[in-house]
């Protein structure tokens, strides 16, 4: 007579002994501590690459400082178990390091001094009342407002010349019932490619700059930081966005002869109602001087800007403005009322996760004064 | 007799190796946890020479515990902050000055 064939289970739970439990949890124990081990392992590697960039990178600072304070190039040096070797590259000065991981070079911008303070904050006024409008900021006293350098804007290239930038008869009128006495130049994405890009570290604008209303921001990609003076007013009638590693100013130039006001009733132009900011009596071109818009009434309205600005006029709002660089406000802040959205909100918003400044001391911005002694500048680190 | 001793033994035998073998994971793991911490904390350094770097960049000077703390990463140095006009730099003074070793001399050209 055939025996009933055991089941599969009762099988296993006959080969289950003491033994046999002790064997699988050893496996179990050393398969996870040999995968930890590769995890600790990796973890080690990156951690010690970090440790060795951290010290190279403060090597190198070192080693800048000795040059900045009357070394000769080329410089050699130990720093903290380092060989440290630096040398000048055209206009940036370049720190080879080795004897640490792999050799690391790290270059920086030789500075000839310190930028104006005020670009290190992310807004700033002249007006304490503007600032109490904006939320709260630094006061930079009218006596070191930063003014663009006459000479520099000079020697800068126009915008005619670059690519992107069009001069338009039209535009003002398109978005105006005065229209405008300065050129008007409208700023687009160049045909064919999806971006802008810039590559001069100043451009100047001859008169007033546009960017068109649109559905999608205007993007632009900088490799190197860019100031964009403009020697008239700014409208900024959809979103801009910057890509890439540089960063870009748009400076709003009243000049000094300048008659600033706010302009009420968002006609662009100087009207009745129109309030004075500076001066005793409206004169020169309709449109002002040094103002910028930040949408129209009815036109664009909210406005998101990875770009910094200096506003030497007034600053006129028609929605919800979002400045991800530094702002900086020479008079004050205008909302512009839609009269078909009365119950539209019209704000600045405070600096959020994407503001940038620039670097105290260490950042080079074309076309502004500088202070203080030499120094060198941000540091770019490349592995070589 | 005999066939039963050698069982006997061939299973106290393997029972002793799988507890070592027990026992050396057990060391292993223990150690791991240690390396864990130890990089746990390193890393925690290293973050803070980034943070004290960029609060030297934004012209915030650091205190000298969070410069003392941060320099344990490099041994056999110490970690100061020096200046140029508004402008902070965070470098190493080296403890054994030798004639390159000297601390930096802060001085505008």
């Amino acid at each position: 007579m055939n025996a009933p064939r055991p089941s599969y289970v009762a099988c296993l739970l006959r080969a289950i002994s003491p033994a046999m439990v002790l064997v699988v949890v050893a496996m179990l124990l050393m398969v996870q501590a040999v995968l930890q081990l590769g995890h600790v392992t990796q973890r080690a590697n990156t951690i010690n690459r970090d440790v060795a960039m951290a010290r190279a990178t403060i090597a190198a600072e070192t080693a800048l400082l000795h040059y900045h304070g009357g070394g000769d190039l080329p410089l050699w040096q130990m720093v903290a178990g380092l060989s440290v070797e630096l040398d000048r590259d055209e206009d940036k000065l370049v720190v080879s390091i080795s004897g640490a991981g792999r050799p690391t070079e790290i270059s920086a911008r030789h500075l000839v001094g310190t930028a104006p303070r005020a670009f290190s904050h992310a807004r700033v006024s002249a007006d304490p009342l503007t600032l109490k409008q904006m939320g709260g900021g630094c006061h930079e006293p009218v006596a070191q407002w930063p003014v663009p350098l006459a000479e520099d804007l000079a020697a800068a290239r126009c915008v005619n010349v670059v690519r992107g930038f069009h001069r338009d008869h039209e535009i003002a009128l398109q978005y105006l019932t005065a229209g405008t006495d300065r050129p008007d130049f409208v700023w687009r994405s160049v045909a064919g490619a999806s971006r802008s890009s810039l590559c001069s570290a100043i451009l100047v604008v001859p008169g007033n700059l546009w960017i068109e209303a649109g559905s999608q921001p205007l993007e632009c990609t900088l490799q190197a930081d860019v100031v964009l003076v403009i020697r008239g007013n700014l409208h900024m009638l959809r979103s801009l966005r910057i890509r890439g590693p540089g960063r870009l100013l748009l400076v709003c130039d009243a000049g000094d002869a300048a008659v600033v006001f706010s302009d009420q009733d968002g006609s662009g132009g100087w009207s009745s109602g129109d309030r004075l900011r500076s001066g005793d009596a409206f004169s020169g071109p309709v449109e002002g001087c040094g103002n910028a818009y930040l949408g129209l009434p009815g036109v664009a309205a909210n406005i998101v800007c990875d770009a910094g600005i200096l506003v030497g006029g007034e600053l006129h709002l028609a929605g919800i403005a979002d400045v991800h660089g530094p702002l900086l406000l020479r008079h004050g802040v205008t909302k512009l009322a839609n009269p078909a959205a009365p119950g539209q909100q019209i704000s600045l918003r405070p600096p959020g996760q994407e503001q940038w400044i620039y670097r105290l001391g260490r950042d080079r911005i074309p076309g502004f004064a500088v202070s203080g002694p030499p120094r060198p500048g941000r540091l770019e680190i490349r592995a070589r | 007799m005999k066939e039963l001793c050698e069982r006997r033994w061939v299973k106290g035998t393997s029972i002793g190796a799988m507890m070592l073998l027990l026992a050396l994971s057990l060391l292993v793991r223990s150690a791991l946890q240690n390396a864990k911490a130890s990089l746990d904390e390193r890393q925690d350094q290293v973050a803070a020479v980034r943070v004290l770097q960029q609060s030297c960049e934004l012209g915030v000077m650091p205190s000298e515990s969070e410069l003392a703390a941060v320099g344990a990463l490099f041994p056999g140095t110490r970690l100061t902050c020096s200046r140029i006009g508004d402008a902070m730099y965070l470098t190493f003074e080296e403890e054994a000055a030798g004639p390159d070793l000297g601390p930096v001399v802060m001085q505008g050209r």
